[in-house]
C-alpha cells in the first residue's frame, strides 16, 4: 500500500490536477454539444472518472484513505448510472430508430 | 298581608303577564278583553305600587331576585330599589299608564292589530317599570333598552307605511346614539367603583372631591344618554317623527313616561351631578337652548300632533334646566305635572282626530268646542296648565323651575320666561285653531265614547290639582313632594333655594301677567279666524327658518345620514372590491404568473438541461472563490 | 370515554349513511340521532364537569415527533364543546325544510365535520389539533362545491386556499415549537405552554400562529374568502362555518397565542386589537347597503367577531371571558339569522332583499320570529349577546378606554343595519315577491327556532351558567400573562 502512495507520489500534484482538468473539460464539452446519447453516457463516465483521478491523488499526497473509499462509492454508483441509462437508450432505440437525445423532449406533458 | 318584595314584583310581572298572555292568544283578543285585560293587569300594577307606597317608611329597600352576571369579583344583581323616587315613577307610570290604556279600547277599538297594540303596550308598561325600579344601572339599561324597543315597535304600528317604519327607526337609532354614552359610563362607574349598584356607587362617589375628572366623564356620557332618550339638542328630531304612532302610544311613551327616563336617570344621579358643576352648567344650557327650539318650532306646525310632540320636546328642556341649576324636586314635580297635562293634551287631541276620522290638519279644524264638548273642557284646562295659569299644575311646577333658575342664572331665567311665553302663545294657538272659529273640514264631527272621555275627565281633574303636591312655602304649602324624594335622592336633599319672598311673589306676578297678555295676543290672532293661509312661504329669513326646525332634520341628512350611505356604498365597492378582494385573488394570479414564466424553462430539450447545470455549477463556484 | 364518543358516533353515523346511502327521511332521521347523542354527552360533561382540565385519553402516537393522541376539555373547551353539541342538531334539522341535494351525503358531510370540530376543541395536542382543524374542512369543502350556489367552484377553490395557507402557517408554528421543546420532544400543549421561548421568536411566532385564526374568524384584513363564502355556501354549510368553524379561531388564540407566546402576545395587542376594530367598524357599515340578506348576516358576523377578537386580546378578566362567552352566543345567533334567511329564500325564492318588503302581512308569525332574533341580534339586555357585550367593553375600557370608545358605535351600527334590514323584508309597501303564495312559518319551523330563541333568553337571563365556565380557566390564563408595565 505504502509503495503504491509512493509510486503516485512520484508525479507531482499539478501534473493530476491538468490532467483531470483536461479530462473533465473533454467530458463536459461531450456531454454538453454530442446529440448521441451513447457519446453522452460515455462523456459522464469521462468526467467522473476525472474526479476519481483527483480524489486518488489527493487522497495519496494527503495521506487520507477517505478520498480513496470516495473512488469506489463513485464507480459503484456510476455503474448503476450506465445500467439505467443504457436501459433508456435501449429503449428509445426500439421506438424512436434512432438514439438522438433531443427525441427525449417527447417525455415533457 | 302581602310581603313588599312579593308586591314588588308583583308590580312588573303583571304587565309582563299581560304581554305574553294577549301576544299569545292574540287571535282570540278583540279589542274590548284584550284592552280590557291589559288596563286592568296595569291598574293592578298601580294598587300594588300604591301599596307600597302606603307602606313605605321612607327607606331604601332592596328587593334582591338573583344574580344576573357573576364573572370573578363582578357581581350585578337583577333587583329592584323601593325608595321614594322608584315609587313616585311607579305610580306615575302605572297611574297614567291605566287610564291611556283604557283610553286605547276606545281609540285602537276598528284596528285589526289590536292585540298585537295592548301586548306591545304591556310590554313598554314592564320595560318602564324595570327601568324605574332598578337597584343598578344595569337593571335600569334592561328598561332602558325595552321602552326604546317598544317605541320603535308601537312607531311603527302601521307596519305599511315606510315613513313610520322610517320614524321608528330613526327613534332607536339617535335613542341608540344616546346609550353609547350610557353604556360607557356605566363602564366606567364599574370600573371606577367595582358596582353599578346605585347605593353603594352614590355612596361611593360622595366621598370623592368635587370637579374631579372621572365624575365629570360619566356625568356627561350620563347625559348623553338622557339626551337621546328625552329628545334634548341635539338627538331631539326623532320625537317629532315618532307621532307617526296611534296617538295613546304619543300620549304615553312619547309624553308621559319614556322621555322623563333622562330625567329621572339624572335624579337618580344627583350625587354625581352635584359634585360636577362644570356637567350641571352644560345640562341647564342644553336645557334652556331645547326649551327655546321646541317652543319657537312649536308655533309653526300645522299638525296637531306635531305641536304637542314640539311641546314636549320643550317642556323636558325645562326639567332639564332644572336638573342643571341641581333643582331636582323641581324637576321631578314638572315630569308629574307634564304627565298629567300633557297625556291629557294628546288623548284630547287623539279625541279630535277620532272625532274628523282621522284628521290632524289643524287648518281643517275648528269650532269643535260645541261638538265635542268634553274633549274641549279638558283640553282648555290642560292647556292652561301647561300655559301656567294659577292655579292649574303647570304654574306650581313651572314656577318651582324658573325661581331656581333666576336664584342660578337670571339669563337662563329670562330665556326659559320668553319660551313661556312661546308656549302660551302656540298652545292658544292649537286650542283657538282647533276648537274656536267655524268648522273648515269635510268630515263629520262627533263626540268620542264614554271609554275615552272618562279618562280625559281624570286626567284634567289631575291636571288641575296636581299642584297641590308641592305647593311652595311662599303660598304656606309644605313642599309636600320635595320633602318626599329627598328621603330618596341626596340631591334633593342638598336643594336649597334663597330668594326673598318678595322676589319670588314678584317674579311668579310678572311672569303670570305676561302670559295672560299672550293668551290675550293669541285671541286676537286665532281667535276668531275661519280660513287660514297657506304655506307661510313670503315669511322673511328667520321665520322661515324655524319654521323649517332651524333646518336641523336637514343638517342631519347632510352631515350624517348622506355621508353614512356613501361611505357604506364606497367602502363596500372600494374596500371590499378594489381592495380586500383583489388582494387574494391577486395572489392567486401573481402565483400563475410566476408559474407561466418558469415553465418556459422546462422546455425538455435534455442538452438544455445539462447546459443550465453545469452554468450553475460554473456560477457556485466563481461565487465561492470571489467570496473567499 | 365519553370524549371518544364524542368523536367516534358523528363518525359511525357518517360512515353508515356514506355506505348505505338510505332515503331522505331515514338519513335525516339517523343524523338527528346522532347529533342529539352528543348534544347529551356534551351536556354531561358539563353537568360532571369539576372545574378541573380532564384529560380522557392519553395514548402515543409518532412519539419521535412528539405527536400524542391525548383528548381532554378544561372549562373553554367545554363550552365549546356545548357550542357544537348544542347547535349541530338545528344544522341538522335545517335540512327537514331546506333541503339541499342528497339528503344522506350531505348529513354524512355535516356529520363528518362535527366529529373533525369536537376533535378540534378536545385536542390537548398540537399535531392533533392541527390534524383534526384541518379535517373539519375538508367536508365543508366537499358541501360548498357541490351544493354552492353561483361561482362555487371560484368562491370554494379561494376558500379553501386561503385557509390551507393559514392552516400551513399554523402546521410550520407547530413544528418549529415541537423543536424546541426538551428531548424527547412533545407537541402536548402543557409541553408547549412550558417553554419559555426568547422574546424575538414570540414576536414574529405570533404572527404565523395569528394568521391561522385570523383567518379562520376571519377579522380584518383577511375576511376576504368570507362574505361571498357565507353567501354562497348552502344554508347548512354556512351556519357550521359561521356558528362553529369561526369559533376554532377565537379557541386558537386562546389555546396557541395567550398559552404559548403570551409575551409575544403583550406585544402586538395594540395592533391586533386595532385591527379587530377596525374591521368591526368597517364591516357595520358595509353590512348596511348590502341588498343580499345572507351577506348582510356575513357582515354582521364579522363585525361581531371583530369585537370579539378585540375583547380578546385585552387580555384581562373581562374581555377575555366576555369574548368567550359571546361566543356561544354569536353561535346561535347565526343558526338563527341563517335559518330565517333560508325560510325567506324558500317562500320568495330570493335573498335579494329589494325585491321582498311587506312579508308582514302575509307572514306574522315569521315577523315576530325575526323580531326576537333582531333584538338579541342588537343586544338588548336580557337576551344572550348583552352580557358578553358589556363584559368586553368592561375589558376594553380597563385596557384603555379610547379603546371602548372606538368600539361602542358598534351598538348604533348594529341598530341601524339589522333595523334596515327588518324593514326593508318585512314592513312597508309589499315588494314584488309579496304576490308569491306565501305561507307563514310552521309547525316545523317554529319547533327549530322556538327552542333556540328561548335559548337566547335563558342565557341572557342567566348568563352565569355559561360564564362560570370560563371564570376560573380564564383567570389561570391571566396568570401566565406578562406583568402590565
Amino acid at each position: 500500500m505504502d509503495s503504491l502512495i509512493t509510486a503516485i507520489r512520484v508525479v507531482p500534484l499539478e501534473h493530476y490536477l491538468v490532467l483531470s482538468f483536461l479530462l473533465f473539460s473533454i467530458g463536459m464539452a461531450g456531454a454538453l454539444l454530442r446529440r448521441n446519447i451513447l457519446i453522452v453516457i460515455m462523456c459522464l463516465e469521462l468526467m467522473l472518472n476525472s474526479v476519481n483521478l483527483l480524489m486518488v491523488a489527493f487522497s495519496a499526497f494527503h495521506g487520507d484513505a477517505g478520498g480513496q473509499v470516495m473512488v469506489f462509492f463513485i464507480m459503484l454508483v456510476a455503474a448503476a448510472e450506465v445500467t439505467v441509462g443504457l436501459a433508456i437508450l435501449v429503449h428509445l432505440k426500439r421506438n424512436t430508430d434512432g438514439v438522438d437525445i433531443n427525441t427525449l423532449n417527447r417525455l415533457k406533458w | 298581608m302581602v310581603s313588599t318584595d312579593l308586591l314588588a314584583l308583583l308590580v312588573p310581572a303583571l304587565p309582563l303577564l299581560g304581554t305574553l298572555v294577549i301576544g299569545f292568544g292574540r287571535k282570540r283578543f278583540t279589542a274590548n278583553s284584550g284592552g280590557g285585560l291589559a288596563t286592568a293587569l296595569v291598574a293592578g300594577a298601580f294598587l300594588c305600587s300604591l301599596l307600597l307606597f302606603l307602606r313605605h317608611d321612607g327607606g331604601t329597600r332592596i328587593v334582591h331576585l338573583f344574580n344576573w352576571i357573576t364573572l370573578g369579583d363582578m357581581n350585578i344583581p337583577f333587583a329592584f330599589q323601593i325608595d321614594a323616587l322608584s315609587l313616585w315613577m311607579m305610580l306615575i307610570v302605572t297611574g297614567v299608564g291605566t287610564v291611556i290604556h283604557a283610553y286605547s279600547i276606545g281609540y285602537m277599538h276598528d284596528d285589526p292589530r289590536v292585540a298585537t297594540f295592548f301586548a306591545q303596550l304591556n310590554l313598554f308598561t314592564f320595560a318602564m317599570l324595570l327601568l324605574v325600579m332598578g337597584s343598578n344601572f344595569l337593571v335600569t339599561y334592561i328598561g332602558w333598552e325595552g321602552v326604546g324597543l317598544c317605541s320603535y315597535l308601537l312607531i311603527g304600528f302601521w307596519y305599511t307605511n315606510p315613513d313610520f317604519n322610517y320614524a321608528g327607526r330613526k327613534a332607536f337609532v339617535m335613542n341608540r346614539i344616546g346609550d353609547m354614552g350610557m353604556v360607557m359610563a356605566m363602564v366606567l362607574l364599574f370600573l371606577q367603583f367595582g358596582t353599578v349598584n346605585y347605593v353603594p356607587v352614590m355612596g361611593q362617589a360622595g366621598a370623592m372631591s368635587p370637579d374631579n375628572p372621572l365624575i365629570i366623564t360619566a356625568t356627561l356620557l350620563l347625559f348623553l344618554g338622557a339626551t337621546g332618550k328625552s329628545a334634548q339638542l341635539p338627538l331631539l328630531t326623532w320625537l317629532p317623527d315618532a307621532m307617526a304612532g296611534p296617538t295613546p302610544v304619543s300620549a304615553l311613551i312619547h309624553a308621559a313616561t319614556m322621555v322623563t327616563a333622562g330625567i329621572f336617570l339624572l335624579v337618580r344621579s344627583s350625587v354625581l351631578y352635584d359634585l360636577a358643576p362644570y356637567t350641571q352648567d352644560i345640562v341647564l344650557w342644553v336645557g334652556v337652548a331645547t326649551a327655546l327650539f321646541g317652543a319657537t318650532v312649536g308655533l309653526f306646525q300645522n299638525d296637531i300632533k306635531k305641536v304637542l310632540a314640539y311641546s314636549t320636546v320643550s317642556q323636558l328642556g325645562y326639567m332639564f334646566a332644572a336638573l342643571g341649576v341641581g333643582a331636582y324636586s323641581a324637576g321631578m314635580f314638572h315630569v308629574t305635572t307634564h304627565a298629567f297635562f300633557k297625556a291629557l293634551l294628546f288623548l284630547g287631541a287623539g279625541s279630535v282626530i277620532h272625532a274628523l276620522g282621522g284628521e290632524q290638519d289643524i287648518r281643517k279644524m275648528g269650532g269643535l268646542k260645541n261638538t265635542t264638548k268634553t274633549t274641549y273642557i279638558t283640553f282648555l284646562v290642560a292647556t292652561l296648565a301647561i300655559a301656567g295659569i294659577p292655579p292649574l299644575s303647570g304654574f306650581f311646577s313651572k314656577d318651582g323651575i324658573l325661581a331656581h333658575t333666576f336664584a342660578d342664572s337670571p339669563a337662563a331665567y329670562a330665556v326659559l320666561v320668553f319660551a313661556a311665553l312661546l308656549t302660551a302663545l302656540y298652545m292658544f294657538r292649537l286650542l283657538f285653531l282647533t276648537f274656536f272659529g267655524s268648522y273648515r273640514g269635510t268630515a263629520h264631527p262627533h263626540e268620542s265614547p264614554k271609554v275615552m272621555t272618562v279618562p280625559l275627565v281624570i286626567l284634567a281633574v289631575l291636571s288641575a290639582v296636581g299642584g297641590l303636591l308641592n305647593i311652595p312655602h311662599v303660598f304656606g304649602g309644605n313642599e309636600w313632594l320635595k320633602h318626599l324624594l329627598a328621603t330618596a335622592s341626596e340631591g334633593v336633599a342638598a336643594e336649597h333655594l334663597d330668594l326673598p319672598v318678595s322676589t319670588e311673589y314678584l317674579l311668579m306676578a310678572s311672569t303670570t301677567l305676561l302670559v295672560v297678555l299672550t293668551i290675550w295676543y293669541a285671541w286676537t290672532i286665532y281667535g276668531k279666524k275661519t280660513t287660514l293661509d297657506g304655506e307661510p312661504a313670503g315669511m322673511p329669513f328667520l321665520k322661515r327658518l324655524v319654521a323649517r326646525k332651524w333646518m336641523l332634520d336637514g343638517l342631519y341628512a347632510w352631515l350624517v345620514e348622506k355621508p353614512f350611505g356613501w361611505l357604506s356604498r364606497h367602502l363596500f365597492s372600494f374596500g371590499e372590491g378594489k381592495v380586500a378582494v383583489p388582494l387574494t385573488i391577486g395572489t392567486g394570479k401573481t402565483t400563475l404568473g410566476l408559474g407561466e414564466l418558469v415553465r418556459k424553462v422546462q422546455s425538455g430539450n435534455t442538452s438544455f438541461y445539462l447546459f443550465g447545470m453545469m452554468a450553475g455549477v460554473v456560477v457556485l463556484l466563481l461565487i465561492t472563490l470571489l467570496s473567499a | 370515554m365519553e370524549l371518544l364518543a364524542l368523536i367516534l358516533i358523528p363518525l359511525a353515523a357518517a360512515s353508515v349513511l356514506m355506505a348505505f346511502r338510505p332515503a331522505a327521511g331515514t338519513a335525516r332521521g339517523l343524523a338527528l340521532a346522532s347529533t342529539l347523542l352528543t348534544f347529551v354527552l356534551t351536556l354531561w360533561l358539563w353537568y360532571t364537569w369539576g372545574g378541573e382540565t380532564v384529560i380522557g385519553i392519553a395514548k402515543d402516537w409518532v412519539p419521535a415527533w412528539g405527536m400524542r393522541f391525548v383528548l381532554g376539555y378544561g372549562g373553554i373547551g367545554l363550552l365549546m364543546l356545548l357550542l357544537t353539541g348544542l347547535l349541530f342538531p338545528f344544522i341538522i334539522g335545517t335540512g327537514y325544510k331546506q333541503p339541499v341535494g342528497d339528503a344522506a351525503l350531505v348529513n354524512a358531510l355535516l356529520l363528518f365535520s362535527q366529529s373533525a370540530l369536537f376533535g378540534v376543541f378536545m385536542a390537548q395536542n398540537a399535531f392533533l389539533f392541527y390534524i383534526f382543524f384541518e379535517l373539519s374542512l375538508i367536508p365543508i369543502f366537499f358541501l360548498l362545491l357541490y351544493w354552492g350556489g353561483e361561482h362555487k367552484r371560484a368562491i370554494t377553490i379561494r376558500f379553501f386556499l386561503y385557509t390551507l395557507l393559514g392552516g400551513l402557517a399554523l402546521l410550520f408554528s407547530i413544528a418549529f415549537l415541537t423543536l424546541q421543546t426538551p428531548a424527547p420532544h412533545s407537541a402536548d400543549f402543557t409541553a408547549l405552554a412550558a417553554l419559555d421561548l426568547p422574546m424575538d421568536t414570540q414576536l414574529w411566532l405570533f404572527w404565523t400562529l395569528f394568521l391561522a385564526f385570523a383567518i379562520k374568524m376571519p377579522i380584518f384584513p383577511f375576511h376576504s374568502w368570507q362574505p361571498e363564502t357565507y353567501t354562497m355556501a348552502p344554508t347548512q354549510g354556512t351556519m357550521v362555518l359561521s356558528a362553529v368553524m369561526g369559533k376554532m379561531g377565537l379557541y386558537g388564540i386562546v389555546l396557541f397565542l395567550f398559552g404559548i407566546v403570551p409575551a409575544g402576545t403583550a406585544h402586538w395587542q395594540g395592533f391586533v386589537i386595532t385591527l379587530s376594530l377596525i374591521g368591526a367598524l368597517y364591516a357595520g357599515v358595509i353590512a348596511f347597503r348590502q341588498d343580499d340578506l345572507k351577506r348582510l348576516v356575513a357582515y354582521s358576523s364579522m363585525s361581531h367577531m371583530g369585537l370579539m377578537s378585540a375583547a380578546l386580546f385585552t387580555m384581562n378578566a373581562y374581555g377575555i371571558s366576555g369574548g368567550l362567552y359571546q361566543a356561544l352566543a354569536h353561535g346561535v345567533l347565526m343558526v338563527c339569522l341563517f335559518y330565517i334567511a333560508g325560510m325567506l329564500f324558500l317562500r320568495t325564492g330570493t335573498n335579494d332583499m329589494g325585491r321582498m318588503g311587506g312579508l308582514k302581512a302575509r307572514m306574522p308569525r315569521l315577523a315576530l320570529l325575526f323580531m326576537l332574533v333582531v333584538g338579541n341580534a342588537i343586544s338588548m339586555p336580557l337576551t344572550q349577546s348583552f352580557p358578553g357585550e358589556w363584559l368586553m367593553f368592561n375589558g376594553l375600557w380597563q385596557l384603555k378606554p379610547w379603546m371602548a370608545l372606538v368600539g361602542i358605535p358598534l351598538i348604533v351600527l348594529g341598530a341601524v343595519y339589522m333595523l334596515y334590514a327588518y324593514q326593508r323584508v318585512l314592513l312597508g309597501t309589499p315588494g314584488e315577491t309579496a304576490g308569491l303564495e306565501l305561507h307563514d312559518a310552521d309547525g316545523e319551523e317554529h319547533f327549530l327556532l322556538v327552542p333556540l330563541i328561548a335559548i337566547t333568553f335563558v342565557v341572557g337571563i342567566f348568563p352565569n351558567t355559561v360564564l362560570h365556565l370560563v371564570d376560573a380557566p380564564v383567570h389561570q390564563l391571566l396568570n401566565l400573562f406578562p406583568p402590565l408595565p
